[in-house]
């Protein structure tokens, strides 16, 4: 009995610690959430504290476990990258894993501790989760949103992070050794070039026939040369000689021209 | 931009209770101011061409030829055409300075003589201004005058630049152009050209040396 007891004070002592060091989590969601919104590198920067208040709680590994379920959906080919892992994570993982597979064995204390859940779900705090789905993970973001397109190449996210989770950037989507020159466009990019070069060669088309005549040519450089000459010339209103009457002409020229003064005024002050 | 800077004839501020005799009156203005203008060309194309050459000669005397026609203009003209082409020739310069090789290449590519000159002439002016008129575009076709005339004579033709002005003031005359810068005020109007970004700087480095000058002054310990 004692040696019971025992247990369930080592165990609700393991589970008040896990509570207290996800805390940070919990602080952490609702500012995500803001700044989901603000681009993707206000959003890496403020992401980038994940591991640390992850790394001393026990239900990281779950969040790595529901990454890889994740990736288990979109890329079921990529399932043995975690082999480069140390053999302690993967073991807990392993052990995180079969409590998900297996919903019976975990049930109970994921269901007991919501706020783990959202903690953990720290990177998709609105989707709603119930007690046997996987606590989600930065993952789905990682994959799915654009905006973690830089979170996922940022260095602070790397695999080097001494957190039990990390973003591995070789299970993105979108790899880092992709070449666009290599690469073959899309379908609908595919169609809207075909479209442009025919829209230029049908615009061009009389164009061209015009252009074999160099008078053409040159009329139209010179027209190009005169107009860009005309936009700097003006006739003389006064500038200078007749009470400023061209700052009412360009007002805003002005305004400017001020702004620009004052700050540099008061930058040197 | 198919009027330029300002569209509006010297006399639309008239009223029009006054009746058709005063707009009669200065319809028969502007045609009077038309004609003036037509005559002025010519000149003005050749004051042009003298100060350009002028200049020309002054920055680098080895390249440019000497070409008689072009230094006995100096006598022949009168005040206010020498003073128009003289400006015209000091904006053009800048146009000639960023457009220069290019002049050369339209040139080359054109290889005018004196038998399709005129021809090339009148489809180039044409063509440039079939959309519109302004200064910018006046000026570069004065350029590219110069520029032909110039080409021509290297070729070994004497004489082109005097009907190269007469295709110009003829061209001015045919088309509107004549008329728009009748309604600008006449080739005067060309005097009053400026570089609103030069002033702006000007200004601007004016006003940055007073502020500086009051902080220090004023707000320095």
């Amino acid at each position: 009995m004692v040696a019971v007891a025992a247990r369930i004070v080592a165990g609700l002592l393991a589970v008040a610690i896990a509570t207290s060091s996800c805390f940070p989590r919990l602080l952490l969601a609702p500012s995500l959430r803001a700044n989901l919104g603000s681009g993707p590198r206000r959003a890496a920067k403020k992401f980038s504290f994940v591991p640390f208040s992850m790394s001393g709680c026990s239900y990281c590994v779950a969040a790595g476990d529901g990454k890889k379920k994740d990736q288990m959906a979109k890329q079921p080919s990529d399932l043995n990258c975690d082999q480069e892992e140390s053999g302690s994570l993967r073991s807990t993982e392993r052990s995180a894993r079969s409590r998900f597979l297996r919903p019976g064995a975990l049930t109970s204390l994921q269901s007991q501790y919501p706020g783990n859940q959202s903690g953990e779900g720290s990177s998709s705090p609105s989707s709603p989760q119930g007690p046997f789905v996987p606590p989600s993970s930065p993952s789905p973001f990682t994959t799915r949103s654009p905006l973690f397109m830089f979170v996922r190449r940022s260095s602070l996210l790397s695999g080097s992070s001494s957190g039990c989770f990390s973003f591995d950037m070789d299970r993105s989507p979108a790899p880092m050794s992709c070449d666009k020159s290599t690469q073959t466009p899309s379908p609908p990019c595919q169609a809207l070039n075909h479209f442009l070069s025919s829209m230029a060669s049908r615009r061009g088309l009389p164009l061209a026939v015009e252009d074999m005549r160099p008078e053409i040519w040159i009329a139209r450089e010179l027209r190009r040369i005169g107009d860009e000459f005309n936009a700097s010339y003006n006739p003389r209103r006064g500038f200078l000689d007749n009470n400023h009457p061209a700052v009412n002409n360009h007002p805003i020229v002005i305004l400017h021209l001020l702004r620009y003064i004052v700050r540099l005024i008061w930058r040197l002050h | 931009m198919a009027s330029g800077n300002n569209d509006k004839p010297p006399g639309h501020h008239l009223r029009r209770g006054s009746g058709g005799q005063e707009r009669r009156r200065s319809s028969l203005l502007l045609s009077n101011r038309e004609e003036q203008v037509a005559e002025e060309t010519e000149e003005v194309f050749r004051s042009y061409a003298f100060h350009r050459y002028q200049m020309e000669q002054q920055e680098n005397a080895e390249v440019v030829p000497v070409d008689p026609e072009i230094t006995e203009i100096s006598g022949q003209l009168s005040s206010t055409a020498n003073n128009v082409g003289r400006r015209l020739a000091f904006i053009g310069d800048d146009i000639n300075m960023r457009y220069d090789s290019e002049f050369q290449d339209m040139l080359k590519h054109l290889q005018p003589n004196m038998d399709n000159a005129y021809d090339y002439f009148r489809r180039i002016a044409t063509s440039l201004f079939e959309s519109g008129i302004n200064w910018g575009r006046v000026i570069a076709l004065l350029g590219f005058g110069y520029r032909m005339a110039i080409y021509v004579y290297q070729n070994g033709i004497r004489g082109f630049l005097s009907r190269i002005a007469r295709f110009v003031a003829e061209f001015i005359m045919r088309n509107r152009i004549a008329r728009w810068i009748a309604q600008q005020g006449g080739w005067v109007a060309a005097l009053e050209l400026d570089n609103d970004y030069f002033k702006y700087v000007l200004v601007v480095l004016a006003v940055v040396v007073v502020g500086q000058f009051v902080v220090r002054r004023f707000f320095s310990p």
